[in-house]
């Protein structure tokens, strides 16, 4: 089942973790878990004037907002800021130009990365602690503007008694001049931080992570390491992350986030790598490592059902799950080489895309499984 | 395979669309940013202009 995340942002606002509240969106309902709104709208009749929760008698049911492209366009309205190239590039309408000039007029430059969800489904909804209860309009942004890059939030709601989650993260985290592009852990750090905050926690746990210069310094950027491997050491609830970072095993797989287009051979390399990273080269690193993704998926039932734990099992957490050591020292430069030949890259090949909207597939998508 | 002609006045029309449809909609540069990506990751043609996030066929593609 897909869950899309975006946050609530009004234009002028600047986004602060603690206090932006996190929409999500699946095939039934879209809302949010957080103590601000706390509700949910039938996704299929999003788009008719709710008021407190129900549809007035004198307003119809209104279908097809719920548009597909519309909901993975506003959980990644950072790139908003591209279908802006299109007023300086040759060939496209007039009345396309004119139709963007005319929405930046109304909103702003600064909010171009605005998703409007007018009508606000949510007006007169929790009107005590709903920041938006008042207003008719309803905007929301890309779900990472929050730091919170990998959408474990809608995992970690206990109501859903989430087990595993398999968090691949691809951020964009470190920045030059020591190191470029590759994830330190920010993203489960925002969500650890959010959980343990008394006014937004609400009620969802998740597990203990270190800072991020931990992470850069124990390497723990730099393979998948477990969280939260002892169900009875947790603050509440919560499931084991497997967290799986972006590596170079055959790539420098390290773009920005802002690259517009791959060709075909960059795009396969960029694939190739991100496999590698979730298997350990296949199990090359470590034969071992199917096993132990196994045991990480078991465990929470293991310890449920009062299972012992198998032998191979206790090898691969005392191996995987991060025992709690701290280095918080500023670390080296991070400039990680691939861990198997790097791949050459072909020159002259087809482009991926026709055009220049054909960014997305290969891009710093982070994303989580539940399993 | 759409022309490039085609493809933005695709992008422009459903746009439009939306916004021309009698309702209290506003239109966002996530409604035409929100159109490409469909022109890549909607499996149907023209990206499924029509396509809800509940249909099932939809499910099956986010999911691989």
């Amino acid at each position: 089942m897909p869950i899309l995340v975006a946050d609530g942002r009004a234009p002028g606002e600047v986004i602060i973790s603690d206090n932006a509240t996190v929409y999500e969106f699946n095939p039934w309902e879209m809302g949010s878990f957080d103590p601000t709104v706390y509700g949910f709208a039938p996704m299929r009749y999003v788009g008719s004037n709710f008021t407190a929760g129900v549809l007035p008698n004198d307003q119809k049911c209104i279908e097809g907002f719920d548009n597909t492209g519309f909901v993975m366009g506003t959980s990644s309205s950072l790139f908003n800021q591209f279908i802006l190239n299109l007023n300086t590039t040759t060939g496209v309408p007039d009345v396309v130009k004119n139709a963007l000039a005319s929405i930046l007029t109304d909103l702003g430059q600064t909010s171009n990365d605005i998703a409007d969800w007018t009508p606000n489904p949510f007006y007169h909804f929790h009107n005590d602690t709903n920041p938006n209860a008042q207003s008719k309009r309803l905007t929301l942004v890309d779900g990472g503007e929050d730091l919170q890059n990998i959408p474990l939030h809608p995992l970690i709601q206990p109501i859903r008694n989430v087990d595993v989650i398999f968090a691949v993260d691809s951020s964009a985290d470190t920045v030059s001049p020591n190191a470029q592009n590759w994830p330190n852990g920010t993203a489960l750090v925002a969500t650890y931080e959010r959980s343990l905050n008394q006014s937004m926690g609400n009620g969802t746990a998740f597990p203990s992570v270190p800072d991020q210069n931990t992470f850069v310094n124990l390497g723990l950027n730099t393979r998948p390491t477990f969280f939260g491997c002892d169900a009875s050491n947790l603050t509440g609830p919560a499931p084991l992350v497997i967290y799986i970072p972006n590596h170079p095993y055959v790539y420098n797989s390290n773009v920005s986030t802002f690259t517009l287009s791959y060709n075909n051979s960059e795009r396969n390399a960029i694939i190739e790598n991100g496999y590698d990273a979730a298997t350990m080269g296949n199990g090359t690193v470590d034969k071992q490592w199917p096993t132990c993704v196994g045991c990480a998926i078991l465990s929470r039932s293991l310890s449920r059902t009062g299972t012992a734990v198998p032998d191979v099992c206790k090898q691969c957490f005392s191996r995987y799950c991060w025992d709690g050591t701290v280095n918080s020292t500023t670390p080296a430069p991070f400039f990680p080489t691939p861990i198997f030949f790097e791949i050459k890259l072909t020159s002259g090949v087809k482009h991926f895309t026709p055009n220049l909207f054909g960014l997305v597939a290969v891009i710093g998508i982070s994303m989580a499984l539940v399993l | 395979m759409l022309s490039t002609v085609q493809y933005y006045d695709d992008l422009y029309n459903t746009v439009n669309g939306k916004v021309n449809a009698g309702f209290d909609f506003n239109s966002s540069l996530t409604d035409y940013w929100g159109r490409a990506l469909s022109h890549q990751l909607v499996n149907a043609s023209d990206g499924g202009p029509g396509t809800a996030l509940k249909k099932p066929q939809v499910l099956v593609y986010l999911n691989g």
